[in-house]
């Protein structure tokens, strides 16, 4: 191996076939930013010599080989050695530094985007913590270069450990070099059919009315509105669909889940997980493939998401939140879909060397169900009330389903709030249908503040706020005498930690 | 499940405990700052709404007009209030490891921050509290939503005071470990 890594000391170019592939992302970019002037081009049918087209052509093209040409030998990248930084030189015109520094990189994804495939070349993104929004990236590299580059990066990114583990990497490298996981096709199907339910059946509710309401527009202005008033159109329209509503729902939920179904395989499509000593790899997709990598110690939030179908059918869905990563960037974060619980349990534990197991808990006060009861339902169906007063005598049918409804909905989330804790782990379990399980370390909290609402003071109950440098978390209506201790101890935990 | 919850092993340590420590206030000078500026606020708001009614005509009754200018009033002796009293609950303490900072009156909240978990520090010094010497302390973690605290209204001297112990922490452990983040 060793001879094969490239000295990355000088400064590289990219691969040759980067020109191509510049060339063709020009090309890509030129029309998406003049497609409308093709358009106006193809519309207006003016006489334009077809010689000044095809001269525009071949010069449009020429300059796009040549900046391609050029943008090649200007980019340039290698490493610091003195100073520990990544560097890369970028630009024809305006050209850039960026300088990363190497104890700073967290993430190196390679990929394979659908055209890389073509000129078998990978594309390798850096990813830094915290608020650095520029996005560095060789988009043109051979594989040997990219996993050669990517395993410099990140060894010895942490140097106060290598002292320590050094020893122990050499004697285990040969012993645990690879462990890997496949996700099976059949498990990630499952949880393709299983999950996002919600978002889906939505998504697709909403086409349906967009369409429908085109439809009776379209209706209405092409016959009926000589002949017939809208009212009755509307009538008999209800009157007759009742059974055929409720096949257009269910119909729309058999699409929904099928569309969803397909997403989820093309995305996770053959998902491979190997463990390395300090990280893990994820490697998956059926067009593009993608490449990411965890690294252990770096973890901050596991997340696992569950809801009750997927559990009777042993799978779940793992997100592994890293240092500077919000939940809510979808993109960023490290996932792994249809895991089942034996498997789970496996990669946790490499994690943290153990899996984490709770007896206690905390709950939330009743109260809690009030208050949510009055912020769901009695808030908004009073200001119904006061604004339109006829809405809600007229639709009183749908008012009492929202508030079944939402009393139900109100209800299962309050039996699965729960606060688990244990002497290194605190876990928060919230949900509805999809139930979530947050867990983190105590000791790697960053801060923790409680607070207690004045009238809380009586029932003695407040709320607690959990900092960790992955998102904050939060839990309300809780025993606040017994949230002050877990207060002391997460503290006390953090500084003892050495 | 009530009872599970005294589980020794964690909560019959012997760990410090917040609510023993005697918290102190911050400089009452600061209240001085805070009713100015509130009180600008104030003569922003009421010039603002002035301002709209001038130029823009509403046709109102008289009662709308009352309720318009009492809800404002009331807005505004509401946030006079809350200040005052409010001002009686911003205390904090110094430990040996970490910073307590407790805030708020009708939500009290207590945040803790431990040293070692503190990225950077930074004392602040306005106009006003120059004249009246009082400056104040941010310390910033790296807690992605918030996780930070800024205790305003410290005598200039205390809060240099607090920033060199924090600082002193710091640079101590980064030589201890070699500077885990």
């Amino acid at each position: 191996m060793e001879e094969k890594l490239n000295s990355f000391f000088q400064p590289q170019r990219q691969s040759k076939t980067g020109i191509v592939l510049l060339f063709l992302y020009n090309i890509g970019m030129v029309i998406k930013n003049l497609w409308v002037f093709v358009i106006l081009f193809f519309v207006r049918k003016d006489k334009i010599e077809p010689w000044i087209i095809v001269l525009a052509i071949i010069a449009g093209l020429l300059i796009l080989i040549v900046s391609a040409v050029l943008q090649y030998y200007h980019f340039k990248y290698y490493i610091d050695e003195e100073n520990e930084e990544f560097v890369i030189h970028e630009g024809i015109i305006n050209t850039s530094v960026t300088k990363i520094k190497k104890e700073n990189i967290q993430e190196v994804n390679i990929s394979q985007p659908f055209v890389h495939r073509f000129f078998n070349i990978y594309k390798l993104e850096i990813d830094t913590p915290g608020s650095s929004e520029k996005e560095v990236k060789i988009s043109a590299l051979t594989k040997q270069n990219a996993i050669d580059l990517k395993k410099y990066l990140l060894t010895e990114t942490r140097p106060e450990n290598s002292l320590k583990e050094g020893v122990e990497i050499t004697k285990n490298q040969e012993v645990e070099k690879l462990r890997s996981i496949k996700i099976s096709t059949l498990s990630i199907l499952k949880y393709g059919i299983t999950a996002n339910y919600i978002q889906s059946f939505f998504a697709l509710v909403s086409l349906m009315i967009y369409g429908f309401s085109e439809l009776s527009n379209l209706l209405k202005k092409a016959e009926f509105e000589t002949q017939l008033d809208y009212d009755t159109v509307e009538s008999q329209f209800l009157a007759f669909s009742i059974p055929v509503i409720l096949g257009i729902v269910v119909v729309v939920i058999i699409v929904g889940i099928l569309i969803n179904t397909i997403r989820t395989l093309i995305k996770f499509f053959n998902f491979k997980i190997s463990e390395n000593n300090q990280s893990f790899s994820f490697e998956y997709g059926l067009f593009n493939t993608r490449n990411s990598i965890v690294n252990k110690s770096k973890v901050q939030v596991i997340t696992e998401t569950q809801n009750w179908i997927q559990k009777k059918m042993n799978i779940s869905f793992v997100k592994f939140l890293q240092i500077g990563k919000n939940e809510e960037d979808e993109k960023k974060v490290a996932a792994v879909p249809g895991i089942n619980n034996t498997e789970k349990a496996k990669l946790i534990s490499t994690i943290w060397n153990e899996n984490p197991v709770f007896t206690d808990y905390l709950k939330p006060n009743f109260r809690l169900i009030i208050v949510h009861t009055f912020q769901w339902i009695v808030l908004p169906l009073l200001l119904v009330f006061l604004i339109e007063k006829e809405l809600l005598v007229n639709y009183w049918l749908l008012a009492i389903v929202y508030i079944v409804l939402a009393e139900l909905f109100i209800l299962i989330s309050f039996r699965n709030l729960k606060l688990f804790f244990s002497e290194r782990f605190i876990r928060l379990k919230s949900g509805i249908w999809d139930i979530d399980n947050r867990t983190f370390e105590v000791e790697k909290l960053q801060t923790v503040k409680i607070s207690q609402y004045f009238w809380q003071r009586k029932t003695n109950l407040g709320s607690i706020t959990f900092y960790t440098s992955a998102g904050r978390f939060k839990m309300v209506a809780l025993n606040f005498t017994k949230l002050k201790k877990l207060l002391n101890y997460c503290i006390y935990k953090i500084e003892i930690r050495k | 499940m009530e009872q599970n919850f005294q589980n020794p092993q964690i909560f019959d340590l012997e760990i410090p405990d917040f609510s023993d420590l005697k918290l102190t206030s911050v400089s009452p000078k600061y209240l001085r700052i805070i009713l100015f500026n509130l009180g600008l606020f104030s003569v922003f708001l009421i010039g603002a709404v002035a301002a709209a009614f001038y130029f823009f005509y509403f046709n109102l009754s008289l009662i709308q007009i009352w309720a318009i200018v009492i809800g404002i009033f009331l807005m505004i002796v509401f946030l006079f209030l809350n200040t005052l009293i409010g001002f009686k609950f911003r205390k904090y303490a110094v430990r040996e490891k970490d910073l307590v900072y407790q805030y708020g009156w009708l939500k009290r909240s207590v945040i803790i921050v431990p040293f070692n978990r503190i990225q950077h520090i930074k004392v602040e010094q306005g106009w006003f509290s120059k004249i009246l010497g009082l400056k104040s302390v941010s310390v910033f973690t790296a807690g992605v939503n918030g996780g930070d605290v800024t205790v305003n209204g410290l005598p200039e001297d205390i809060a240099e005071g607090i920033n060199h112990h924090i600082r002193g922490t710091i640079s101590k452990e980064k030589t201890d470990d070699g500077g885990e983040a």
